[in-house]
């Protein structure tokens, strides 16, 4: 899944207009997927323990069009990362960016 | 198991699209124990999941059908076959025989009703030469009693599930007719997970998924129609769409990947669930 060219906006967007720290992109190994990482200004969820880096997959929402990442791909980025939780950094045809947590597995409603 | 213990299930309705239902109130109860709530339909199927105090059948999902009776807790009854075929038994003698028990019953009724009267009659001082006998009235009072399942059906409903070869054609038909065949594997992934499933349409998913009676919690999850593992692209659209809806309802928006291969024997590492939910930023 060849993201690369959505990299650079998300990069942006999480440094100037969310505020995170130590931002910067990866290419995942035998794929052409690109990953983002950094460190958020606060805790993203009240179910965490702790502040840590998170891990940032930017995507391309169009609208006739669902894209290309099957459940197989999302396997494999986690297989890979070793981390709990992907943020998918869903890239609009307006340049806004909007976040959404994706975990393996079944898991619970966040606590408010 | 014995076919007597099992729960009987109904499929209602014509073609592929049988709608599952039970109607004994000892086995709603039983499934009930074995984390199948169904929805109460009766009386006003239009609305069913909105209104609580609806009483029998209960409707279920095929994919509950499907898997109770492959788990050997119920058996199907092919709803309207299971009528013409136990009509068609009755013979003339028994028909006969009806009759004669009717007629007995109304004669029994008969001297008592006459009795009650007389008794009143004395009890009111008149003699019960005044108060003329109307035939008509007597008649009009006879009570018919219809009883509430018919043995004939029964009969024919033990039949059929003392019958391997028709559990097994029916299965199939029921689960041909299923619009997603992946659904049937998420179902029962999430069962092997001890979670109370009730269709997900008020919420936009296939499932709802309870941690447990639906009485005592909430819903944790909305699963979505199966995805096939490999092939299926997840619909960005959805995620966004999806996940704000659920965010607002406090529920994960689960997505579930079917590896293909069908008629495998299927286990839980089958189907990958993945739970999305907005990150609360952006």
């Amino acid at each position: 899944m060849d993201n690369s060219e959505l990299v650079e906006l998300v990069k942006t967007n999480l440094s100037h207009q969310q505020l995170w720290d130590s931002v910067r992109s990866f290419k995942l190994s035998n794929s052409d997927t690109w990953m983002v990482n950094g460190l958020p200004p606060h805790k993203l969820s009240n179910d965490d323990e702790e502040l840590e880096t998170e891990w940032i997959l930017p995507v391309e929402l169009q609208q006739y069009n669902s894209g290309n990442m099957t459940l197989e791909m999302a396997d494999q980025f986690f297989a890979e990362l070793k981390c709990r939780r992907i943020i998918l950094g869903i890239v609009n045809d307006d340049g806004t960016v909007v976040y959404y947590f994706m975990y393996k597995g079944l898991h619970k409603p966040k606590k408010n | 198991m014995d076919g007597s213990n099992k729960i009987g299930i109904s499929l209602v309705g014509s073609g592929n699209g049988r709608i599952p239902l039970v109607f004994d109130i000892n086995d709603i109860k039983k499934l009930r124990d074995i984390g199948v709530a169904g929805i109460l339909s009766g009386t006003l199927p239009s609305a069913a999941q909105q209104n609580g105090f609806l009483s029998v059948p209960l409707r279920l999902m095929v994919e509950e059908a499907l898997w109770l009776t492959e788990t050997g807790v119920a058996f199907f009854i092919s709803g309207p076959e299971s009528v013409t075929t136990a009509a068609e038994t009755v013979t003339s003698s028994e028909m006969e025989r009806a009759r004669q028990e009717l007629e007995h019953s109304f004669a029994e009724q008969r001297v008592f009703k006459r009795q009650q009267h007389a008794e009143k009659m004395a009890r009111l001082g008149l003699s019960n030469a005044e108060g003329k006998e109307t035939p008509a009235l007597l008649e009009s009072s006879l009570f018919v009693e219809i009883p509430s399942a018919s043995s004939l059906i029964s009969n024919e409903a033990k039949r059929q599930g003392n019958d391997p070869a028709q559990q097994q054609k029916l299965w199939h038909k029921l689960k041909d007719g299923c619009t997603n065949p992946g659904d049937y594997r998420v179902y029962k992934a999430l069962k092997q997970q001890n979670y109370f499933l009730s269709p997900g349409a008020r919420f936009g998913g296939r499932f709802i998924a309870y941690p447990g009676d639906p009485l005592r919690y909430h819903s944790h999850m909305t699963v979505q129609p199966a995805l096939d593992y490999r092939r299926d692209p997840l619909n960005l659209l959805q995620v966004v769409s999806g996940g704000r809806l659920g965010t607002g309802v406090k529920k994960l928006w689960v997505v579930a990947g079917v590896r293909a291969h069908e008629e495998q024997e299927d286990i839980e590492s089958d189907v990958s669930f993945f739970s999305i939910e907005w990150a609360g930023f952006g």
